[in-house]
């Protein structure tokens, strides 16, 4: 069982007259305070996978049991993690020697027996992702398993561009480029049916687009969007800061297409950062500045 | 010998070759190669909400931002010269529509590029006078220990280094960023450092709020130097061989003024390099990329003497050259006590000129005269450019005087001076005035609170009188200052005597706040001012005043203690117009005594551009509990205490209510000391602003403003804020002797936000029976945390105090149940 979140208002109280995402419930996972919960980058219906704000390894929540796991401690391996299709394995990337001379490595372990694989060391490795049960990555930019993947793999950014993994071949998607201005991405995530990517460019805001980069919608600034499970909506973090801190950041949804968008959280003793959207339940994961996990059950309605 | 021949052309042309690559290699090799870099410069797009504006010279308006974009370009232009990756949070400053990049997207973007580093440029702000170089690194804070050690390497590295091509003047500093911020005290992470997944600082290379450094930071060659100490600490933390080649700079000033040099011109020699300077008051020059040897730069500005300095440049060093130069402009007298033209000038005070520039005092006192003949000495300070002359005895009353200089005084540098200052010199400076006659008339009161015959709308313990000229201090005494409940006895009080300028004031602190429903009467009397002429005990001044019957319930907006992170300070507040220079900042050193646990209050320092056509300074809170705090206006007064200046200023409140912005009316700010001033949400007539002049739905807090009245304010000045709350009447019957409530209540703790004790009052009415009273507090989780009361309580009013000493912050419920009753309600414990 969850424990009951009281404080967070739970309902927008006036229906529109159009389809939009409404909260319906919010609870928050019973962890210990002892550390700054981030992240939550991977769930399904049994168990959610987050870090903590300074990415010091990976920890599983299981619902059922109400019971937290550490999965590694491996420095910065919160950052960029992957659970494998069937759950049985996870892929990250750990930071050993931040100092001069930087040494990563990109790890798979098998989350039932605890054993690991080091995949690759290197400088300069980027995340890890899944193209079925191989973990494809990049080792200064040259791609590891890249024959594997045969559905649309993003692996993140790279020199600032997009990354996409497409049928055995590697693609740098700039969709906004501009001749004398650097276009840099941040936050790219392919569409549950791998036909389109939402992403953050650093001046012109988020936007939608093909798997060839053609602009589909130009959506503003959304912070941290990430796809609903039916690829309908969007859920991002409309988040505010005075320079030095962050001061507010409430969740909202949006069409894919922008044209509907709602309010979802409305806190003021809360921060609400980084959702996550379950891509088996209507659930939204997200952290709290504060650093508590949130779970919120969405419903969409005015259809 | 061919074979030997051949050989050795070979060995020549490659000692050729290495001769030729080697210099190259060191000049140009790429030494930070693999390395990447992601920095940011801190702010951007000139949006008050999250940049910091200043004008400290008029319409010389400085964010820094732009400071701070300065700075990143030239690491970026000077790391990719060593060879390394580097990518900037923003390439532009231009953000039109106020979205420059959020503190997330800032440490996403180095995330999502797998960076080795991560640096934020900032400038700081304080008080308007510290000035040192700090670095700020993030801090785990379960363990209290940096989020990467490397980072505290780094930013030791740093620190010092941005200090010593700086030369800020405090010691350089490295912080965690949660304790600095005031670590269980409200303390937090830096929002651009928070999210890293690599190490990372933030540099506040010098503070931007002190003058001399704001007129600094507006030079970009300035800017460089601090470029340069960064790419220096990068390559020494990743070992990389120092550069060779240097630096050499320094700062020109005006002699005796200490003015800066503007469009200065320097020579560099050999190469005739030409560094041409900006008109932003700094008198920077700079040469960089010298290689080892000797130079002479030579200084060349118009209207200036000339002069020049041979120095050495050895490997990679920074030389520094500051000069003073003498203007070829004439002196003049800039200002004078008293003005020119004063026909009440105090007979005992001396007279002081302020010259141009430094005077050669010899040929000044030649020059000197004052007629009718006065006897007295002639003083110099501030590098011989401030004249005093003190006469031997108090002058003469409703006499005309002239004081003269003529024409053989001349400045330091020889220049004859300039007597009507109209550009051409040669012609004496004439000072008149006329004496005023001896000070025989008491003090009198010019502002008092509460004034005669007014109810108040809450009880206070602050009670203020302000007089129209300084007190003898000795006289300031319990016994001459008198409040008296009508109809009972003497209150218990404490006097603050407050000097300012030629006027003065007196807070009378009470030892228990006035009591609800009452009547008091107030006398002055034996009070003197500084010449002895008294308000006669035969004759005190004395007032009366009440009172409303209705007892109040305090809820807290900013306690205004520990900090105005909240705030967004004046000068960055798009609505602020006609200021010249504004700050809002904490202080511990003045605070209102009889608020509990009191330890600082908010300090407004500002001045007036009198040239402007408009003036309004808005101090608006913009975040956390200042705007977390909702009330409506129903029952509920605004209230803050207010340090007066007497400065007829003028002060009020603005709240924000659901259409948008209404405001009280204007308190003039005739009185000097603390008061409280009070909105009544309900009762009080609205001023004009923005909104539609009425008070619609839920209310937050929005900003104190301040506004120059041409004519009637002061120029500048100086205020101090404290405790900023709402009052709220509750129905009460004052009078008896005790009070049997028919209504079962739980009233809001007091203080709230709280640390860590509050008190929580609540009432027990007739007819609860037998039935227990149990008061329980209870986190947000429902766990219960602490139980106040459990027992059966007779109808009446009670209060418990709650120590949350034990308990982190954060917010709390607390619950009243007594049979089938039961109240609820929320409290926030604020470490």
């Amino acid at each position: 069982m969850i424990t009951k979140y009281i404080i967070i208002p739970l309902l927008c109280l006036q229906l529109p007259a159009y389809a939009q995402l409404k909260i319906t419930n919010v609870s928050k996972l019973p962890l210990p305070k002892s550390q700054t919960w981030s992240n939550v980058q991977a769930a399904d219906a049994k168990s959610a996978f987050f870090t903590t704000s300074d990415y010091q390894g990976i920890w599983r929540y299981v619902f059922s049991t109400k019971s937290l796991k550490q999965i590694t401690n491996s420095p910065r391996s919160g950052y960029g993690f992957a659970v494998s299709p069937d759950g049985k394995s996870i892929a990250f990337r750990r930071t050993l020697n931040e100092a001069r001379g930087r040494v990563q490595e990109v790890v798979l372990r098998n989350l039932s027996t605890g054993a690991e694989q080091i995949l690759s060391r290197g400088e300069n490795l980027s995340t890890p992702s899944f193209a079925g049960t191989k973990v494809v990555y990049a080792n200064e930019a040259k791609v590891q398993n890249l024959a594997a993947v045969t559905e649309p793999v993003l692996l993140g950014i790279e020199d600032t561009k997009i990354v996409l993994l497409e049928n055995g071949v590697k693609r740098l998607l700039d969709p906004l480029a501009k001749a004398g201005t650097p276009s840099s991405y941040i936050w790219p995530q392919l569409s549950p049916d791998g036909k389109l990517i939402v992403v953050t460019e650093m001046s012109l805001g988020a936007f939608v687009c093909d798997l060839k980069g053609n602009i589909i919608s130009r959506l503003g600034r959304r912070n941290c969007a990430v796809w609903t499970r039916d690829g309908k909506w969007l859920v991002y973090m409309k988040d505010v800061d005075d320079g030095h801190n962050i001061t507010g950041s409430d969740l909202f949804s949006i069409s894919s297409d922008g044209k509907k968008s709602a309010q979802l959280t409305r806190s003021t003793d809360k921060i609400e950062l980084y959702p996550f959207c379950s891509p088996v339940e209507d659930k939204i994961f997200c952290n709290t500045l504060d650093g508590d996990i949130l779970v919120m059950t969405y419903a969409e309605v005015g259809r | 010998m061919r074979s030997m021949a051949s050989g050795f052309r070979v060995q020549v042309r490659m000692l050729a070759l290495a001769i030729f690559i080697l210099p190259m290699f060191v000049s140009f090799g790429q030494t930070l190669n693999g390395v990447k870099f992601c920095i940011d410069p801190g702010h951007g797009g000139n949006n008050p909400a999250n940049d910091r504006r200043i004008e400290l010279d008029p319409g010389n308006v400085f964010w820094e931002s732009e400071g701070n974009f300065q700075k990143a370009l030239r690491l970026d232009t000077l790391l990719r010269a060593q060879g390394a990756w580097v990518i900037l949070t923003r390439y532009t400053n231009s953000y039109p529509n106020d979205d420059e990049p959020t503190l997330t997207q800032r440490w996403q973007l180095a995330n999502a590029n797998n960076v080795n580093w991560f640096h934020s440029i900032h400038s700081n702000a304080f008080n308007g006078s510290t000035n040192y170089t700090l670095v700020l690194l993030k801090e785990n804070i379960s363990t209290r220990q940096p989020a990467f050690p490397q980072a505290l390497t780094m930013s030791n590295i740093i620190s010092p280094k941005i200090k010593a091509i700086l030369r800020t003047p405090g010691n350089p500093q490295v912080a965690l960023d949660y304790t600095f911020y005031g670590g269980p005290n409200g303390g937090f992470n830096l929002g651009v450092l928070n999210g890293l997944a690599m190490p990372g600082e933030l540099s506040e290379g010098s503070f931007h709020d002190v003058l001399s450094e704001y007129r600094k930071l507006q030079n970009r060659a300035y800017n460089k130097m601090e470029s340069y100490a960064l790419r220096n600490s990068f390559m020494q933390y990743w070992t990389v061989p120092a550069d060779t080649q240097g630096i050499v700079a320094g700062f020109q000033t005006e002699f005796g003024t200490g003015r800066a040099l503007n469009y200065s011109r320097v020579v560099l020699l050999p190469g005739n390099r030409v560094y041409t300077g900006d008109q932003f008051n700094n008198g920077f020059f700079m040469f960089d990329q010298l290689v080892p040897g000797q130079y002479q730069v030579r200084f060349e500005t118009p209207g200036y003497t000339t002069d020049s300095a041979s120095f050495t440049m050895t490997s990679g060093a920074t030389v520094f050259i500051d000069k003073q130069f003498e203007s070829f402009a004439a002196p003049t007298v800039v200002s004078s006590v008293p003005v020119n033209g004063d026909t009440i000038f105090s007979a005992e005070r001396s007279i002081v000129l302020q010259f141009s520039k430094t005077m050669d005092t010899a040929s000044v006192r030649r020059g000197f005269s004052i007629t009718p003949n006065a006897a007295g000495r002639l003083l110099w300070a501030n590098s011989n450019s401030t004249l005093t002359f003190d006469p031997d005895a108090v002058l003469p009353f409703f006499v005309h005087y002239t004081v003269k200089v003529d024409t053989q005084a001349r400045s330091g540098g020889g220049q004859q001076i300039d007597g009507d200052g109209n550009g051409v010199p040669g012609d004496p400076y004439f000072l008149r005035f006329k004496t005023r006659d001896v000070d025989v008339v008491p003090p009198q009161i010019v502002a008092s609170y509460p004034s005669a015959g007014v109810q108040l709308a809450s009880p206070t313990s602050v009670l203020n009188v302000t007089f129209d000229e300084l007190l003898n201090a000795g006289t300031v005494t319990v016994t001459n200052v008198v409040i008296q409940k009508i109809g009972g006895s003497l209150l218990t009080r404490t006097l603050e005597y407050w000097p300012l300028g030629t006027r003065s004031g007196i807070n009378v602190y009470l030892a228990s706040p006035l009591e609800a429903g009452a009547s008091y009467r107030m006398r002055v009397s034996g009070v003197t001012d500084v010449v002895g002429n008294p308000i006669p005990n035969s004759s005190p001044i004395i007032w009366e005043f009440s009172v409303a019957p209705q007892s109040v319930e305090y809820t807290t907006i900013d306690r205004l203690d520990t900090s105005v992170a909240h705030w967004l300070p004046p000068s960055s507040n798009p609505s602020t117009i006609g200021v010249g220079i504004s700050t809002f900042q904490l202080t511990t050193t003045r605070v209102v005594p009889p608020v509990p646990e009191n330890a600082g209050s908010a300090q407004l320092t500002y001045s007036w551009n009198t040239g402007a056509s408009a003036w309004l300074l808005r101090a608006q809170a913009v975040s956390g509990l200042p705007r977390n705090v909702r009330f409506r206006k129903a029952d509920n007064i605004l209230q803050t205490y207010v340090h007066g200046n007497g400065s007829r200023n003028q002060f009020r409140f603005a709240v924000e209510d659901s259409l948008g912005y209404e405001v009280s009316k204007w308190y003039s700010l005739d009185w000097i000391g603390w008061r409280l001033v009070e909105w009544d949400l309900e009762r009080d007539t609205l001023g004009s602003w923005t909104g539609n002049g009425q008070l619609d739905g839920e209310l937050r807090f929005d900003s104190f403003q301040l506004r120059y009245v041409l004519g009637t304010s002061a120029s500048s000045g100086q205020l101090n804020f404290d405790q900023l709350q709402v009052a709220r009447r509750v129905i009460t019957s004052v009078g008896e002797e005790k009070t049997i409530p028919g209504e079962f209540s739980l009233g809001q703790n007091y203080p709230n936000p709280f640390n860590p004790t509050t008190t929580i009052k609540f009432t027990i009415p007739v007819g609860t029976g037998h039935a227990p009273s149990v008061l329980k507090v209870y986190d947000v989780l429902g766990k219960e945390v602490a139980t106040l009361v459990n027992e059966v309580k007779p109808p009446g009013e009670y209060q418990v105090q709650f120590d949350a000493s034990r308990l982190s912050s954060g917010v709390y419920l607390y619950r009243l149940e007594s049979g089938a009753m039961r109240l609820a309600k929320r409290m926030v414990l604020m470490r």
